[in-house]
């Protein structure tokens, strides 16, 4: 990191290669859809680029890393939000694409059910109904659920990230949470889907 | 615990919520974990919490690496840019080539965006239907004769022989070509194959070369119905409208155009510009195509 921050190139590729499919990951759960997910994954890379001189090293390097691409997706969901958008089919199209060239899928496409377990469409649609319920979620809920449930980050780093309390941190993971289930506790064909809880 | 504001939609959590998640996260205090395993519907609701987690926790797939390499070379670009090192998240460059992934949005106006997706599935349909335009030949000698003699004498190529050329090279030629193509805006394409097809009859690209670069040729469609030949006017008017578009909704300035071709698209007249890009390292030409009644563009391919 410090050869990176020093201007060497090689350095810096190699950072952001081992960052870049976990700033994805972030993204493409906080915005909902890849094409959003790809621009906030390439701003928060140049963001990281530009403020990597910047990093004074007082928070962990993965909780900047954090911190800069939450701002970079909230910020394309701002700009979603203020510009008019043609009705593209391309989120489930793009999420096929992808499960046949990263997710381990042989040959690609939403072609049905794998050997043993849960087949490719199913994937497709768990994630198409994952990201419908975060996507009713305000966006301070949705990046504090998911700081913690897929950056697998403790309340106080989420805290640094999102530069709010902890205790908010466990308020809002935990309405978050509670919304979630709600939103997903409706797929009876779900295999972990089931409305057990109540309180 | 819930010190933040409700917010709309979301209902305000309850004290069991907070101990379930905090206790599933192992962020709850010992007193607190002791209520919890102490709760058959508190350890209920850390399951139904837990299910929850886990599935949001699904690490969504990477990229295709034909997507990701040219993000890290964009940002390593940004590093060899010394200026704008204060901006906290810095807009991307213009010539991130994520192109070949996905159609990048380009807004349009309301009312054309409906009508165009209208007049577009119909066209997506037609497509599907339609001969493939192995009669082509006849109809673009006649037309693109008339579209040619309505331009400027310096665009007039030899009477038909060009023309039937580019048709017969359009069974070959511009379906190879528009492969290499990167559609970077679907527009109301119903989908890319019907974009495709049509690229694939009528591609301007086929035309360049053929001619001389500072006069643009035209040439008329290998059409399935006799359509009246766009006249010079309704070209340069519509050129003018796209670029307008262009330069409006994608931030760029388009040269001078190398080539125009008129379509018949299940009996509405489209035209397919070919202007030449400079401001994009990656992208050679961009194909736009336009209605030719409203100039409202309708599709935009990069090659």
């Amino acid at each position: 990191m410090r050869s990176a921050q020093g201007g060497d190139r090689d350095a810096l590729d190699r950072l952001l290669r081992l960052h870049q499919d976990r700033i994805h990951r972030l993204c493409r759960r906080l915005t909902g859809n890849d094409a959003d997910a790809l621009d906030a994954t390439q701003e928060a890379l140049i963001a990281v680029v530009k403020g990597l001189p910047r990093f004074d090293g007082r928070s962990r390097f993965s909780t900047w890393v954090h911190r800069v691409a939450t701002n970079a997706c909230l910020d394309e969901l701002r700009r979603r939000q203020r510009r008019p958008s043609l009705p593209l089919p391309d989120r489930e199209r793009a999420d096929d694409a992808f499960v046949g060239a990263g997710g381990g899928g042989a040959g690609g496409g939403a072609g049905g059910g794998g050997p043993g377990g849960r087949g490719v469409d199913d994937e497709v649609v768990d994630r198409l109904e994952v990201d419908r319920a975060l996507a009713k979620l305000p966006e301070e809920f949705r990046a504090a659920v998911v700081l913690r449930d897929l950056c697998r980050l403790d309340y106080a780093e989420i805290a640094e990230v999102l530069d709010i309390p902890p205790g908010t941190v466990r308020s809002r993971i935990s309405r978050g949470r509670a919304a979630l289930a709600a939103a997903l506790g409706g797929n009876p064909d779900h295999p972990d889907d089931r409305p057990t809880a109540r309180s | 615990m819930t010190d933040d504001p409700r917010p709309d939609g979301l209902p305000a959590g309850s004290d069991a919520d907070a101990l379930a998640s905090a206790y599933l996260d192992g962020e709850a205090t010992a007193a607190e974990r002791a209520t919890v395993e102490g709760d058959p519907a508190l350890l209920a609701r850390v399951e139904a919490f837990r299910r929850v987690a886990a599935r949001v926790g699904t690490p969504p797939p990477p990229p295709p690496a034909t997507v990701s390499q040219p993000m890290l070379a964009a940002a390593l670009d940004a590093a060899a840019d010394p200026g704008d090192q204060g901006a906290a998240v810095p807009p991307p460059p213009p010539a991130v080539q994520l192109a070949a992934r996905r159609r990048r949005r380009m807004p349009l106006p309301v009312p054309a965006v409906a009508a165009a997706i209208v007049v577009l599935l119909l066209v997506g349909l037609g497509l599907l239907f339609t001969a493939r335009g192995d009669d082509a030949a006849d109809d673009v000698a006649s037309g693109g004769n008339a579209a040619t003699e309505s331009r400027s004498d310096a665009a007039t190529p030899e009477p038909g022989d060009t023309d039937v050329d580019n048709a017969e090279q359009g069974a070959e030629g511009p379906a190879a070509s528009s492969e290499a193509a990167a559609v970077t805006a679907l527009g109301d394409f119903p989908d890319e194959a019907a974009l495709r097809a049509l690229l694939a009859r009528v591609d301007p690209a086929t035309l360049e070369g053929n001619g001389d670069a500072s006069s643009p040729s035209t040439t008329s469609p290998p059409a399935d119905r006799d359509l009246p030949a766009p006249t010079s006017g309704e070209v340069d008017r519509c050129d003018d409208a796209v670029r307008a578009q262009v330069e409006q909704f994608q931030g760029r300035t388009l040269a001078d155009r190398t080539a125009v071709a008129a379509a018949d698209l299940a009996g509405r007249p489209v035209l397919v510009y070919s202007h030449p890009v400079t401001d994009d390292p990656g992208v050679a030409a961009q194909l736009t195509v336009a209605d030719i009644g409203t100039c409202q563009i309708l599709a935009v391919v990069q090659r």
